[in-house]
């Protein structure tokens, strides 16, 4: 199978910290915009108004768990380890960061957001395992 | 010789909630119903994006011929095999990675959810589903939706077996590919018809 085929799931994730953005920038900008923020806010960071604090929670959110799945899927590649198997579980990863992601930046409803990340955390965990296996022979 | 601590107040052990996560799992549910539009949207998304897949890239690599999933009525052995041989294993690559890896890994649970938030939303305009419990409301609706979804997951199952073990691709799996995508599609008839006389019927009460 395609060896390349595991760098789809990375660029819809860096699709998706791309959107974060765009979100981000436009919550600030409505924010100041209608007053409920200062454009000096925003120098150094401090405070963040409360229309896109979850926003930017969420993008440094991106850059938490998923940098052990952009590590994986390099680790996948250079071991010739894609196969249907871990592509389905980096697609199901993926999905499960849009959702989470969906979630903290409508309703951020604890309980679901929690739910996605935890589903997400055990199917990344259950790629290294498969990982660790591949380097010993197992699999 | 008394105490000077302030007297304890004697602790009640709280009873375990035995109910727990069947109650939090039914309201999950019945939280669903706001969503309707959002899981419209995105399961019109997904299918727009699969279809369009289907249209413009997956029929190039078959000739022409429709992928199994789309034959409403099923196929014939000959006509399973007729596909699989079309697309030759880098087509049935394509397909496994591009349909079955990606799209349809998430679209039956997607769809499932949106007809579960419909029934759910469109039931409530009827009194006699509004009074039910909302524990009763969220099985109903689980028990219209939930065996498309098994049968979908399980026809997807079925055909990326075909294609990434063309060996194993026979009259019996074949047949048995082609029930399943039948089931498939009766099974989501189920729940499309019950939102629809839903639908109907909560029109017909308000005008």
């Amino acid at each position: 199978m395609s060896q390349t085929t595991i760098f789809w799931p990375m660029l819809a994730h860096v699709l998706l910290i791309y959107i974060v953005y765009g979100v981000l920038g436009r919550r600030r900008y409505f924010a100041v915009k209608s007053g409920e923020a200062k454009v000096g806010q925003y120098k150094m960071r401090s405070t963040e108004p409360a229309s896109s604090a979850t926003v930017a929670a969420n993008l440094v959110n991106q850059f938490e768990l998923p940098v052990l799945f952009y590590a994986l899927c390099l680790t996948l590649h250079v071991t010739n380890g894609v196969n249907y198997l871990t592509l389905a579980l980096m697609w199901i990863f993926v999905a499960t960061r849009y959702f989470h992601a969906w979630v903290h930046l409508t309703s951020n409803d604890l309980r679901a957001r929690s739910r996605s990340f935890f589903v997400g955390a055990v199917v990344l965990l259950a790629a290294w395992i498969w990982l660790a296996l591949h380097l010993l022979g197992v699999v | 010789m008394t105490s000077r601590l302030p007297a304890k107040a004697r602790t009640i052990p709280a009873e375990p909630d035995r109910y727990g996560l069947a109650r939090s799992l039914t309201e999950t549910i019945l939280r669903l119903s706001r969503h309707a539009a959002a899981l419209c949207f995105l399961s019109a998304a997904v299918f727009i994006a699969m279809t369009a897949l289907e249209f413009f890239y997956f029929r190039e690599l078959s000739g022409g011929l429709p992928t199994l999933d789309m034959r409403v009525s099923g196929f014939t052995p000959d006509e399973g095999m007729a596909w699989l041989t079309a697309l030759g294993r880098r087509g049935g690559e394509i397909i496994l990675v591009w349909h079955y890896l990606t799209f349809d890994l998430v679209f039956p649970a997607l769809l499932s959810l949106t007809l579960v938030s419909l029934i759910l939303a469109t039931g409530r305009r009827l009194k006699s589903f509004r009074v039910l419990p909302g524990h009763v409301q969220s099985i109903l609706a689980l028990m219209l939706v939930l065996p498309y979804t098994f049968a979908d997951y399980a026809q997807n199952i079925a055909v990326a077996r075909l294609l990434s073990d063309f060996l194993s691709a026979n009259a019996d799996s074949l047949s048995f590919a082609s029930a399943l995508i039948v089931a498939k599609f009766t099974l989501l008839a189920i729940p499309v018809i019950a939102i629809a006389v839903f639908t109907l019927a909560s029109q017909k009460r308000a005008s």
